[in-house]
């Protein structure tokens, strides 16, 4: 069972409230009024640090997005471009193929109307049916000499279906930017200053860290202690900022 | 007496109501509010990364289905054109048989070599029913290859969905982080004793979670701009209606896309095409008002266009020097050249502004850059690529009403340089040394050969012809633009040549020639690079 309760002895009176504001000022009165001040303007001075590197990491974080953005949107161009680049490289093996078949034909009949008669290419005498046949060979191998162009005939007299697809390839780039590796420099590059931002939040951090523990800090000399590494770091971090985004 | 329980109990009120306490309630409140909205930030940041990863999936596999689909469209291209080949053989085969049937007086050899062609017939027959309708057209081409390129964008709109989900997710980060800054200048603010210093972390807190609010709001009601299936479907559907020649129809299609997809840079390129062509063909003052909205289209395309290349610039760029708009038009090339630096069309674009407002020394010095630059690419770019794209554009000046002697002797130069590039690999025109080329004839075959295959045959006369000289025949289809490498041909005079000297090449002597295209045909007729004139035909 708990005690009753018993009224006081003497009536309560609470003390007048201190003000709060004043009572670093008052304390300070008791060790002489010029340390107080200093002491005072310190901690102004800290919390108005404080402020600067909360605005300046809102900054860093707005530009990390920002370049964070821009690389994402690179990269996908990128994507974009190298699906395109599939598709006409599919068209340029596409139309290789094509040139390759009128080249074989062309070899190809070329071949048969020796085999019927060698060098019947190379006369207009003909009098047996064999030769007939090896004159209309020749003649219609004409029909295929489109693409017998010494520049796509390789060494060995093959059709170099490689080379046309490129020229292919080359010309559809003149009309259309099929080069993802251009997108993807691009993002490389937002990717590094979004890396630059997100190094130097971990900067302001610090910064930010050193100076609450300052503004926790008894005495100047503590405060100070702490304070200056971390304004050199806010200096350092704002001038990198200055110099990698403006 | 007073009850001194009431007195604490005022007491305290009193110290509640006291600013330092409305200061504190207010932090208090604050807290709450921007860990909400940390929790509403982040609950949006895990949303839209799973939209992300859902279009990246969407998009890998709309690629996957394209690049298929080209496949499938590859081998049955490749083997329609195996067939085609193989049918144009024996039905070339078949000519040549028959001809040499008639020619022989030889009867019994005559049915012999008869029947040798009636087989190539049947051949040909036979594969004509393999083939499908419409092989050999374009339109054939462009039907096959549509589906890849519909699932191609798809797989390009999906991309760009899923970078714009991306964006978003990594604003509602930001936001996240700006908030956390918030978060600790609040908590800070409440362990200060320095009344103007709480208030002022609590004021730049407040400011902070306003503009962070502020952003959140602005990143979720954002709008991704990235064409829908339908759009993109749309867009196809116009396309091949262009192909066809069908611009009305292909007009309707494009404004129902950009009417539901207005950032939708392909759609506005294609309608820019679109409106371009159907200019081409119709002519006259209709061409003109057609590419004034073309070029709309394309400046509308540049506008919205995410990555901004320097063929798209050239594109308007090009509209605008044929709608004489010179000044619009040089900064967009110029602005087309500082991005595609390389680019050979572009260059092009830069010699036909130059000539267009008549500066001739400008116009021949980007001519000469492009074709330098053109001396160590392939015929297939320079032929089918370049110089045809050159060869057009002197039609559609001639419809801008940009003509004038200028004008044809750039042209003319254009062609110059394209002949001696196939011929001699070089950019520069050789000296004709008074030697010359006329009397051009381009004619139907009058032999029995050339009537029974529509063959063509030339003549010419020639006057002081030497031993290294080259001699270029180079035939031209559509409106002198599209080259027809079958009929050509380049012959260098060589010691003991009928060519040496001076004479006349009859027709249907020498060259018996089977052009490829029907229609009208130009020949034209280069002497060491130098233009010696030109004759048409239409067979």
């Amino acid at each position: 069972m708990s005690s009753p309760q018993h009224p006081p002895t003497q009536p309560w009176t609470a003390p007048p409230p201190r003000p709060v504001q004043h009572a670093a000022r008052a304390a300070g009165h008791s060790r002489g009024s010029g340390g107080a001040h200093e002491h005072t303007r310190l901690a102004l001075i800290i919390a108005l640090s404080i402020a600067v590197v909360s605005v300046l990491g809102a900054i860093v974080g707005w530009r990390a997005e920002l370049h964070a953005s821009k690389a994402s949107r690179y990269e996908q161009d990128a994507v974009a471009t190298s699906i395109a680049a599939t598709q006409v490289e599919a068209e340029a093996e596409a139309a290789a193929a094509k040139a390759e078949s009128k080249y074989v034909h062309y070899t190809k009949l070329q071949d048969q109307a020796n085999e019927l008669m060698p060098g019947a290419c190379d006369t207009t005498s003909r009098s047996t049916l064999v030769q007939f046949d090896a004159g209309a060979l020749c003649e219609t191998r004409v029909q295929f000499s489109g693409y017998a162009i010494s520049a796509y005939i390789k060494a060995d007299g093959n059709f170099d279906t490689e080379k046309y697809a490129n020229d292919y390839v080359t010309a559809a780039r003149e009309g259309d930017p099929l080069d993802a590796n251009v997108f993807r420099d691009q993002a490389e590059t937002e990717r590094h200053h979004e890396d630059n931002m997100l190094y130097l939040s971990v900067f302001l951090v610090l910064s930010l860290a050193l100076l609450t523990l300052a503004r926790l800090g008894k005495s100047v000399p503590s405060r100070l202690v702490l304070a200056i590494p971390g304004w050199l770091v806010l200096v350092g971090s704002a001038a990198l900022l200055v110099a990698g985004e403006f | 007496m007073e009850n001194p329980l009431h007195e604490a109990n005022e007491q305290i009120e009193r110290l509640e109501e006291g600013p330092e306490s409305r200061i504190k309630a207010v932090i208090t409140v604050m807290i709450l509010v921007v860990t909400m909205l940390t929790t509403v930030a982040g609950v949006l940041a895990a949303i839209w990364s799973a939209r992300q990863s859902e279009t990246q999936r969407e998009r890998q596999e709309a690629a996957t289905e394209s690049l298929k689909a080209g496949v499938t469209a590859s081998a049955q291209q490749q083997s329609t054109d195996a067939l085609l080949d193989d049918a144009t053989e024996a039905d070339w085969r078949r000519m040549f048989l028959h001809v040499y049937s008639v020619e022989i007086t030889d009867k019994s050899m005559a049915a012999q070599v008869q029947a040798q062609s009636k087989q190539a017939a049947a051949v040909k027959a036979n594969i004509d029913k393999q083939l499908p309708a419409n092989a050999g057209s374009q339109s054939y081409s462009d039907k096959l290859r549509e589906d890849a390129l519909n699932k191609s964008q798809l797989a390009a709109a999906y991309a760009q969905e899923s970078a714009g989900w991306l964006e978003k997710h990594n604003g509602a980060l930001a936001v996240v982080s700006m908030l956390a800054l918030s978060l600790f200048l609040l908590g800070l603010a409440l362990t200060l004793g320095n009344r103007a210093t709480q208030i002022g972390f609590t004021v730049l807190a407040i400011v902070m979670t306003l503009i962070s609010g502020a952003r959140l709001l602005q990143v979720h009601v954002s709008s991704i701009a990235a064409p829908t299936e339908e759009c993109i479907a749309l867009d196809g559907e116009a396309v091949a209606a262009v192909n066809i020649t069908h611009y009305d129809i292909g007009r309707e299609a494009l404004d129902k896309a950009l009417a539901q997809c207005p950032t939708y840079d392909n759609g506005w390129r294609d309608l820019g095409s679109t409106l371009f062509y159907q200019g081409v063909v119709e002519g006259g003052t209709k061409a003109k008002s057609l590419w004034i909205k073309a070029e709309d289209a394309y400046q509308k395309a540049v506008d919205v266009a995410d990555a901004k290349s320097g063929e798209l610039y050239n594109a308007v760029g090009f509209m605008q020097i044929l709608n004489h708009h010179y000044s619009a038009a040089t900064q967009n090339l110029t602005t087309a050249h500082e991005l595609s630096p390389d680019s050979r069309v572009i260059i092009g674009s830069l010699a036909e502004l130059a000539i267009a407002q008549g500066d001739e020394t400008t116009a021949f010095a980007y001519l000469k850059k492009a074709a330098l630059s053109l001396q160590n690419d392939g015929p297939y770019l320079r032929d089918d690529y370049f110089f045809t794209s050159l060869r057009y554009d002197r039609t559609y000046f001639a419809t801008a009403g940009i003509t004038g002697a200028k004008v044809d002797e750039f042209f003319l130069r254009g062609r110059e340089v394209e002949a001696l590039l196939d011929s001699q690999d070089t950019a520069s025109p050789y000296d004709t040394h008074g030697a010359g080329i006329s009397g051009l004839v381009f004619k139907k075959s009058d032999s029995e050969l050339g009537r029974s295959a529509n063959f063509v045959t030339i003549g010419f006369t020639y006057q002081g012809l030497k031993v290294g000289d080259v001699i270029s025949l180079r035939f031209y289809a559509y409106n002198d633009s599209t080259y027809d490498p079958t009929a050509s041909l380049t012959q260098t005079v060589q010691t003991g040549s009928s060519l040496t000297g001076s004479g006349v090449e009859s027709p249907d002597t020498d060259f018996r020639l089977g052009l490829t295209y029907q229609g009208e045909t130009t020949m034209e007729v280069y002497l060491n690079g130098v233009s010696q004139g030109e004759v048409s035909l239409t067979i």
